[in-house]
């Protein structure tokens, strides 16, 4: 943990939950003004959020199987809806 | 109800399926992928998904949530078939032993340029991010995926994986630092940082 005050402290607890926009209206408005003030944790909060940001671009994408949708609606085609 | 009536009704729902649930495929392929870790196995699993999907769409409330509920019947199903297919160890419990801020910490004792933490993650090639999330004991590996690849909220991933919020989000703490340290050995293999 870093070098600082309770503060920093109680604001790195709460940055999972504030960058996941999970935190109470309160603890939101905490957090945006200690980061305003607080370079140190505003570099950390930066470096996860580009993290989550390098996870959700670099684990899309894939491709599909070209006769996957094709296959797929012919299955739902020879189906009827009767419940199992 | 008349058969026509009744033939008129499963053609409305099949248009209203193919309209609103097949879009969802390339996320949901993607989601396969990293769950069973092989196109075959994630190919079978997304056609299962959308067979029992279609099934149960007749039930589906139009306006709810429709992508949860997809991935709901997903990890429902990877859970209970593949997963045992597959017979994968069934890890539980994850790795505690790894620092609060362990990449960040890791790659600023290596930068000597501002951002240069940064520069890493960028260089880091697709295919390595997808083997080290894959690399997650699956307990950790799917509320990760839910939240950090598809954008779900702690209360959809509670519903999807049918566990306490309070799981969701430990596992998800857990499996965000285990994916930190998975991903310092691919940048560390890949040369892109200086070992220690």
């Amino acid at each position: 943990m870093i070098n600082c005050g309770p503060e920093c402290e109680q604001t790195l607890r709460e940055i999972e939950r504030w960058l996941d926009g999970e935190c109470d209206a309160s603890v939101k408005v905490d957090v945006q003004s200690h980061l305003s003030g607080c370079n140190p944790c505003m570099q950390r909060v930066e470096f996860r959020r580009r993290l989550k940001v390098v996870i959700q671009t670099k684990c899309t994408g894939d491709a599909i199987p070209v006769d996957l949708q094709d296959k797929l609606k012919g299955l739902i085609r020879s189906l009827d809806t009767a419940p199992e | 109800m008349s058969k026509a009536e009744t033939a008129l009704d499963e053609d409305a729902l099949r248009e209203r399926f193919e309209r609103d649930v097949l879009p969802l495929l390339p996320s949901l392929y993607g989601a396969a992928l990293r769950m069973t870790r092989n196109p075959s196995d994630a190919e079978d699993l997304v056609q299962d998904t959308y067979l029992r999907a279609f099934r149960g769409f007749g039930g589906f409330q139009e306006g709810t949530n429709l992508k949860a509920w997809l991935y709901r019947i997903l990890t429902n199903n990877f859970i209970n078939t593949y997963r045992k297919k597959q017979r994968q160890p069934q890890i539980v419990d994850g790795p505690d032993d790894i620092d609060e801020w362990y990449l960040f910490d890791k790659l600023g004792a290596q930068s000597v340029q501002e951002s240069a933490e940064d520069q890493v993650l960028d260089r880091l090639p697709d295919t390595d991010v997808k083997q080290a999330l894959e690399s997650l004991p699956e307990n950790f590996r799917i509320p990760v995926l839910l939240a950090d690849v598809e954008g779900f909220s702690y209360k959809e991933i509670a519903d999807i994986m049918e566990t306490p919020i309070g799981t969701v989000m430990s596992r998800l703490h857990r499996g965000r630092k285990a994916l930190e340290k998975a991903l310092w050995e691919t940048a560390r293999q890949r040369g892109l940082v200086e070992s220690e």
